[in-house]
């Protein structure tokens, strides 16, 4: 018999075995046993089968598309050499964040009562905006998000209530309301791309909910005009 | 006549890339972007993420190529970013999910894995040994799946492994075991 080794401790190491990842003294003793033990040894040729059949694999697939107008145009903004490690976000849902955060946060912005600038304003500087700052800037962009979205029904309220009937002001939500269309034609966007993508469907759903909230406002405010 | 000139070393081209010379890059890029899609696909099994994934590691590279000190082949430099960009989504984006999960209860073997198989599904391609191979790989569990992508198709050793996909030595070879017994199993039916 192999030095002591059992059939079960053999056994259980002839894949490190067949791999040649078990120390040298074990290795010996594993073999000892294979050359004695025909069960072990049609497992390890079967072993052996297997990974002939995956060494014949193809190293290389090619995508279908040439991805390089792509990539090519991501590193157009980038510096070869990253002096510190950015934020990263896939390409895309960043793409697709950083536009619906700068659109909604615009869109806070202006709810809040700081929206005198106007939104052709905010949607023309949206439009200005470079992506690769955005990326750079996602995290605190997203918390912050995450934080102003929390607040933004009082905003809203505060806001609407403190110019009610204000016809400025129901011209202010129709552009509030314009601006987070753009923002849910954003998250729609990448939603359809990524439809199964739990927290895109989260962020559509309450920038619906905002959009739900702002209409009736807008009908309230023209009510009252 | 004019005097052609060989083809720039790649060594050449790193060097240059990594001065900000984008075409260098696009060189770098169509001799690596086989291999780089490859392993992206295989530990993923859609091809449309695949891609995704493939740009994000070369994107990634980009921003890293300084770093790129020469130590070992580039192009292994290139597929380990890329393994690590399709972890890291895997552990912090929920895009893709889905193609990295378990099938859903109730369709084990039905139509999440027929999708699975894609890219190598088609009746021109069934009983070639390769594609049922690839078939195979793609139906694994996700955690057998990857050590047996890693370690088998692609050399990975198994403490590399554990270190890219975070779990113990022994989890590592415990699932390359229930992949290699899955995949016998399967292909010895067929």
């Amino acid at each position: 018999m192999s030095a002591g080794m059992s059939h079960e401790e053999a056994w259980s190491l002839l894949d490190a075995y067949v791999d040649g990842e078990i120390p040298e003294g074990e290795m010996a003793r594993v073999a000892a046993h294979v050359e004695e033990c025909g069960e072990c040894r049609r497992e390890v040729e079967r072993i052996r089968r297997l990974l002939a059949r995956a060494l014949l694999l193809p190293k290389e697939i090619l995508p279908e598309r040439d991805l390089w107008p792509a990539i090519e145009g991501e590193i157009g903004q980038a510096p070869a050499k990253a002096p510190a490690r950015r934020f990263f976000l896939p390409r895309r849902r960043a793409v697709a964040w950083a536009a619906a955060a700068a659109l909604l946060l615009a869109a806070i912005g202006l709810m809040s009562g700081r929206g005198d600038r106007g939104a052709p304003d905010v949607v023309t500087r949206t439009e200005n905006v470079r992506w690769e700052s955005h990326l750079a800037r996602s995290a605190a962009v997203m918390t912050a998000l995450r934080k102003e979205c929390g607040g933004t029904g009082g905003d809203v309220a505060r806001a609407l209530s403190a110019s009610r009937g204000d016809g400025a002001a129901s011209r202010t939500y129709e552009e509030n309301a314009r601006i987070i269309d753009l923002a849910i034609a954003e998250v729609e966007r990448a939603w359809i791309r990524n439809a199964d993508d739990p927290e895109l469907a989260g962020r559509l759903a309450h920038l619906c909910r905002m959009r739900a909230f702002l209409g009736e406002r807008i009908a309230q405010s023209a009510m009252w005009a | 006549m004019k005097e052609r000139h060989a083809p720039p070393s790649e060594e050449e081209l790193i060097s240059r890339a990594q001065k900000g010379d984008r075409s260098a890059f696009e060189a770098l890029y169509r001799n690596h972007v086989g291999g780089v899609y490859a392993i992206c696909l295989r530990l993923c099994r859609d091809a449309d993420a695949a891609e995704a994934l493939t740009q994000d590691a070369f994107v990634r590279a980009w921003m890293k190529l300084g770093r790129y000190e020469g130590r070992g082949a580039f192009g292994g430099w290139l597929r380990r970013l890329a393994v690590n960009v399709v972890i890291e989504e895997r552990r912090t984006g929920a895009r893709r999910a889905r193609i990295f999960m378990h099938p859903p209860p109730g369709d084990e073997g039905g139509a999440w894995v027929r999708e699975a198989a894609g890219p190598w599904g088609g009746e021109a391609a069934a009983g070639d040994e390769r594609i049922d191979l690839e078939r195979a790989i793609a139906e694994l569990p996700a955690g057998a799946r990857d050590v047996f992508v890693l370690h088998d198709v692609n050399g990975y050793r198994y403490e590399e492994i554990a270190g890219i996909l975070g779990v113990a030595v022994g989890t590592v070879k415990s699932q390359l075991h229930r992949a290699r017994r899955i995949l016998r199993t399967t292909l010895e039916k067929e």
